[in-house]
């Protein structure tokens, strides 16, 4: 199959399985809402799509790095919830590479299936771009351990059925060596939630308190106190998704939408060449990056391993791009984006009478959550700290 | 160029000060604090002596107008005693004490969808009707608007664009919360009743805005000073890898930034004033000037306030965020800064 006819096989699957409202509700770019998260991977597993990106043996879809790109943004132009990622593209490759036969069997399906969402538990409020210096306590009695501690901007605990957690087993050696990986159950008696409103006024956000948590020892990926290990490698792994370039194509397409829509000065938006000019200068950017993207698959598809610092180049130019782009969005809206469209009052319907104009609902929030994007996943400054000291090694 | 405050405006400054760290309570009515102003003299704080005022211009309004913005505060000073007090001053300066004495809040509503910063650019249609007028069309965005007891309209008539009373009570308003939560609305005039102030009132609607522009860029000054004050003493407390976050050169540099914006911008206010003061041919020119210097810093200063907050920037707990939520609502509006540039263009020396 060629690239292109998987492209229009994915358009056709969406038209004919994606619900109008759903696809609606998923281009406002509120935060996920899980019914919808959860009906549409029930859809895209009935295909054999819910797992972009795993092994076939494990019920991935077998397709190419270039191909899962033509699947992802197809679905984000659509406007398809999306899939947790939490499940898809951080714990399933860890629980397919490390973990064991029964852990493999009962969750992967699991994941596929979206009969459980997940939720990470790494952070910590004194361990955050120092991560290895988490303090969170597993300590092994009899076939259990007993968790202690408290992780901190834990997305989508709230709604998740089961967490995969960075815990401290070990205070001897380096503080890297002495870190475990365990999946814990939400259900379980000890845990609570406590949750943090963003600045867009949504709630994705969470504390999470463990006291006297009782996990099964069966839990444990892997060895004990190797979890660090793993943990690095396969967010290594996940190097091309962290560049953001559906998103980016989608804000383009959004930001050309709304400028067809708006006026200036009695003219509609889209003719005005100040503005055009704008809107030409970011496009350029994102072809740039879509180009270096293109160019790291590629040569990771060949087996070449560029001396570049690549994963981190992508994440700092996509996020940043991002945040460039919401701004133009803004932009584009001009006083239509300045009321505040709760999430609560313009998700699931519309007021009455709304002020703005129809399609700018969800702008402004996600362009002030998109500030997190900079910060979450190693901060951009550390990113940067990563690109200069592989540079300057030589 | 004025630049150093003088005695008394030292003294309102640091009363102002004081009031907004120590008694300007978050949850306190607008109405409340309203009060307050009216006794602490901030609404005649820039109105000359003849009309009852203290005797000040918009220098002294900006002073007051940088200290509400450090604290977020949310009540329309800028709107009410400056922009309105200014078109009021020009048509009816008859009304003023009331403004003054704080019993009156009226609202300039003169932007509407796509005017894109341009204040000739008003399609309300004003159709006369007995002894009075009648108007139709929105007014947006207007700061304040459900504090209102009046607003003042530009509406066209046949002979260009004048400026009408519009009571409160007759006028339906569109109610919403800004992105920063400040209350505001749209005035949706559907042949409502209105009373003429000024026949022919572009020239002065454009020094009002002017003034807006620039008092308000005075406001913004405060709120990102604020948002810097907190960003640097994180750095001093915040902890990771074993040492202050300040100590990373990475960070110290983006400090350093954030800093230098913040001076251009409280700088170019100052420009902004001067050219309200002297009222000449430039003076629109250097108010859309000053607009998208602060703006553009603005946006800068609050972004990376955030960023070197780590995840508690992120919060809508922790304050840092509320700053850059008024600085990107201060950005977009009149047009937005990007608008404002191009305004420049149009007007500057070439
Ligand atoms: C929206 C959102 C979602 C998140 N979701 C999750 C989740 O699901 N699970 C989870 O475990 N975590 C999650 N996180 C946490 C995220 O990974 C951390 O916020 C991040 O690691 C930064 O840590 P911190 O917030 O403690 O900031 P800090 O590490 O305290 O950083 C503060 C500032 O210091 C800078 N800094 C730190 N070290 C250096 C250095 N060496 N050199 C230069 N600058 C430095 C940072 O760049 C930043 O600007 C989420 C965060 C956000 C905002």
């Amino acid at each position: 199959m060629t690239d292109e006819d998987l492209r229009q096989e994915v358009r056709a699957f969406i038209a004919e399985n994606l619900p109008a409202e759903m696809a609606a509700r998923g281009k406002k770019m509120y935060h996920p809402y899980k019914p919808d998260v959860v009906f549409w991977t029930q859809k895209l597993n009935e295909k054999g799509w819910s797992a972009p990106g795993w092994p076939v043996e494990y019920g991935g879809p077998g397709w190419t790095v270039p191909q899962r790109h033509i699947f992802e943004e197809e679905c984000f132009l659509a406007g398809c919830p999306m899939i947790s990622p939490q499940g898809l593209t951080l714990v399933g490759p860890i629980i397919y590479t490390y973990g064991t036969q029964e852990q493999k069997d009962t969750f992967l399906p699991k994941i596929r299936s979206a009969e459980h969402t997940w939720t990470q538990g790494f952070s910590e409020p004194n361990a955050g771009s120092d991560l290895a210096s988490l303090q969170t306590r597993a300590v092994r009695e009899g076939d259990e351990y007993v968790v202690n501690g408290q992780k901190i901007w834990t997305s989508d605990a709230h709604s998740s059925e089961w967490a995969f957690m960075l815990v401290r087993t070990s205070t001897e050696g380096k503080k890297q060596a002495g870190i475990s990986f365990l999946l814990i159950d939400m259900e379980t008696p000890g845990i609570t939630v406590r949750p943090i409103i963003s600045i867009d006024g949504g709630h994705e956000l969470n504390e999470v308190f463990f006291e006297d948590v009782r996990v099964p020892a069966a839990n444990l990926v892997g060895e004990e106190n190797m979890g660090w290990t793993y943990a690095k490698e396969l967010l290594a792994e996940e190097r091309t998704f962290s560049a953001e370039v559906k998103r980016h194509k989608g804000q383009l397409s959004r930001i050309k939408d709304i400028a067809r829509t708006a006026n200036l000065r009695g003219t509609p938006l889209i003719e005005d060449p100040h503005f055009l000019r704008r809107v030409a200068q970011l496009e350029i950017e994102v072809l740039a990056h879509e180009a270096t993207l293109l160019r790291v698959v590629a040569e990771e598809q060949a087996g070449i391993l560029g001396a570049a610092p690549t994963p981190s180049i992508l994440k700092v130019r996509g996020t940043e791009l991002v945040q460039r782009l919401g701004a133009l969005m803004l932009e584009a809206l001009g006083e239509a984006g300045m009321p505040y469209y709760a999430e609560k009052d313009y998700f699931l319907d519309t007021p009455d009478d709304p002020p703005g104009i129809p399609g700018a609902p969800g702008i402004s929030s996600d362009f002030f959550f998109r500030r997190s994007l900079t910060i979450y996943g190693g901060t951009n400054e550390v990113q940067r700290n990563i690109i200069a000291a592989q540079l300057l090694r030589g | 160029m004025r630049v150093l405050p003088n005695e008394d405006q030292v003294m309102f400054r640091d009363a102002a000060r004081r009031w907004v760290e120590q008694e300007a309570d978050a949850d306190a009515s607008i109405a409340d604090q309203w009060a307050k102003f009216a006794e602490l003299g901030w609404l005649m704080i820039g109105l000359p002596e003849d009309v009852g005022g203290l005797g000040g211009d918009a220098f002294d309004a900006a002073i007051i107008a940088e200290e509400l913005g450090r604290g977020l505060v949310k009540a329309p000073f800028v709107g009410v005693a400056v922009t309105a007090a200014q078109l009021l001053l020009a048509f009816a300066p008859d009304r003023l004490e009331a403004l003054m004495a704080g019993e009156e809040k009226p609202l300039l509503a003169h932007v509407e969808m796509g005017a894109g910063g341009d204040p000739s650019w008003v399609e309300t249609q004003a159709v006369k009707d007995g002894e009075g007028w009648r108007l139709t069309g929105t007014k947006t965005a207007v700061i304040g608007a459900p504090l209102a007891d009046s607003f003042l309209v530009s509406a066209r008539t046949e002979d260009g664009i004048g400026l009408f009373e519009v009571s409160a009570d007759s006028a339906k308003l569109r109610e919403y919360l800004l992105i920063d939560m400040r209350p505001a609305g749209d005035l949706v005039l559907e042949g409502t009743e209105a009373k003429l102030l000024a026949a022919d009132a572009l020239g002065e609607i454009t020094r009002a805005v002017d003034f807006e522009l620039v008092v308000e860029s005075a406001e913004a000054v405060g709120v990102m000073q604020t948002a810097f004050d907190m960003t640097r003493d994180y750095l001093n407390t915040r902890q990771q890898y074993g040492k202050l976050i300040g100590q990373f050169q990475a960070l110290q540099h983006r400090l350093a930034d954030m800093f230098i914006e913040l001076e251009q911008a409280r700088s170019i206010v100052l420009r902004g004033l001067d050219a309200l003061l002297r009222d000449e041919a430039d003076r629109s020119a250097i108010a859309a000037a000053t607009r998208v210097k602060v703006a553009q810093a603005g946006h800068f200063v609050g972004a990376q306030g955030i960023q070197l907050h780590g995840g508690i920037g992120m919060t809508d707990e922790f304050p840092v965020g509320h700053h850059f939520r008024q600085l990107i609502a201060f950005e977009m509006a009149h047009g937005g800064a990007s608008r404002q540039v191009e305004r420049y263009a149009e007007m500057m020396d070439v």
